[in-house]
């Protein structure tokens, strides 16, 4: 046998660990951490970047915080859509945080 | 069949990070564990081999006889997602991997205790670390192993199989990144994925998006193709289950397969195949199993709330419970070991060796080794 390994990569995940259980989320994409500072506090701005070959915005774009999709149901600690709300490149338009409840509750053992 | 002592090298921990088992040590306790091998002669290897392919065509008959009945009720499914999940075998969707959990002490046929059909791990160990650990401390010998090569493989034949139907070979690869070993053997399956041509994304499983149409990931791209290490029988539960439903997104393992990770099988294939060798009696009562058992949860994972129950014992009494006829590890030097014995594409391609000083292996059992000459 002949193994041809190993270029296991190191890469750079987004986990938000803020992320309620069972609520749909979203947060905004800006051009730059200048602009993501124009809605948010700087230390809820952040690198869009993930793993993978594929890669997302490599262009050094910036997300602020997750936000609650559901204004009418957001918490009183929600951070909101963004203050000014225009300057955004590419808010994104899906909900998120519809998997990995159960995972995060414990949910009967890790994968086996 | 037997347990050899070894004096582990001296820079282990070192060799087997760099190779991605930095989960080696957990809680303080050893996990991979070379002060010891499993040795193996080349006709145990290959009753090995013939029973998890004959078990996994056992389980392919078992899924067809379930899916034409129609009722998947005795396997505690969402009524809402039968018709899902009879579409995916009768369209073929492809699988990819799995481990069936067996016990064999090196006499008698082996004998299945669950097939860990959607979410296996102890992976990287299997694949990738003992190879090396052999190449190093045994060299003379072989191993039951041809993983790596044999995911390369079926990644290669999904990836054909994608552009054969026009699709964009990118794989988006998603789990609970929070689980070190669930995240290395994600990165795992990056690997010999991007080996095999496929353009690879990691994306944690709670930043799956959903954007009314399909599901997207960070950038809002449409994912096409979902590798998940991430329980089908959770994901049915939660919010975005039932976007799962339009069929827009190719998944690996795909949802038939949650018929046979579900441990309900264990019977199913009982009543299919009795007294099969290779099999153990296994029903959903307590009272139609002889002697002493193994109460097991039909969705648990590494061994929780699994029981042994004596002869005259009865059941717990608690919901979603499989019964299977008591078959005890083999103890070598006082340590129960379990064969995982591995399939890809429907081949056996390698097996991974846990122990524990107790009968029941769960998450901190430890991995050790194996060899065979």
């Amino acid at each position: 046998m002949t193994l041809t390994v190993l270029g296991l990569v190191a890469t750079v995940v987004v986990v938000d660990k803020a992320i309620p259980r069972g609520t749909e989320l979203r947060r905004n994409v800006y051009a730059s951490r200048a602009d993501c500072e124009r809605d948010y506090a700087a230390d809820q701005c952040a690198p869009q970047n993930s793993g993978g070959s594929g890669g997302y915005y490599t262009g050094g774009y910036y997300h602020g915080p997750y936000y609650s999709a559901n204004r009418s149901q957001a918490a009183a600690n929600d951070p909101g859509p963004g203050r000014s709300g225009a300057v955004h490149v590419a808010a994104e338009t899906s909900a998120r945080g519809g998997f990995g409840a159960v995972g995060r509750a414990g949910g009967g053992g890790r994968a086996a | 069949m037997r347990r050899e002592t070894l004096t582990p090298r001296p820079d282990w921990p070192a060799k087997v990070e760099a190779l991605g088992l930095d989960f080696h040590t957990q809680a303080g306790e050893p996990y991979w564990w070379e002060a010891a091998c499993y040795a193996f002669s080349a006709d145990e290897i290959d009753v090995l081999e013939e029973a998890t392919e004959t078990l996994h065509r056992l389980c392919l008959e078992a899924v067809d006889r379930l899916v034409q009945g129609g009722d998947l009720s005795r396997l505690d499914i969402p009524q809402a997602y039968w018709r899902w999940i009879v579409e995916s075998w009768r369209r073929g969707d492809p699988d990819l991997y799995g481990r069936f959990d067996l016990v064999y002490d090196g006499t008698s046929p082996p004998k299945m205790l669950e097939y860990n059909a959607d979410t296996p791990t102890a992976l990287i160990e299997a694949a990738v670390v003992q190879w090396y650990w052999l190449e190093e401390v045994k060299p003379g010998g072989d191993q039951f192993n041809s993983l790596h090569e044999k995911l390369i493989d079926r990644w290669t034949a999904l990836r054909e199989r994608a552009s054969r139907a026009g699709r964009t070979p990118a794989l988006h690869l998603s789990g609970a990144f929070a689980e070190l070993e669930d995240r290395r053997t994600i990165e795992y399956m990056q690997d010999v994925a991007s080996q095999a041509g496929w353009a690879t994304s990691l994306l944690d499983v709670s930043d799956i998006g959903w954007n009314g149409r399909f599901f997207t990931d960070l950038s809002e791209t449409q994912i096409r193709f979902l590798f998940k290490l991430y329980p089908w029988e959770w994901m049915l539960r939660e919010a975005f289950g039932r976007h799962l439903l339009g069929d827009l997104i190719g998944i690996v393992e795909p949802p038939w397969k949650m018929l046979l990770s579900n441990k309900a099988i264990l019977a199913v294939l009982w009543e299919m195949f009795p007294d099969h060798p290779h099999l153990l009696p296994a029903s959903r009562e307590r009272s139609t199993i002889g002697g002493a058992c193994v109460e097991k949860p039909i969705h648990g994972r590494e061994g929780k709330d699994v029981r042994v129950l004596g002869a005259a014992e009865p059941a717990t009494g608690h919901r979603g419970r499989v019964y299977q006829a008591l078959a005890p590890l083999p103890v070598f030097d006082g340590w129960h070991a379990l064969i995982g014995s591995w399939i890809v594409g429907g081949k056996a391609a390698g097996m991974g060796i846990r122990e524990d000083r107790v009968p029941i292996t769960t998450n901190t059992s430890r991995f050790v080794p194996h060899y065979f000459a």
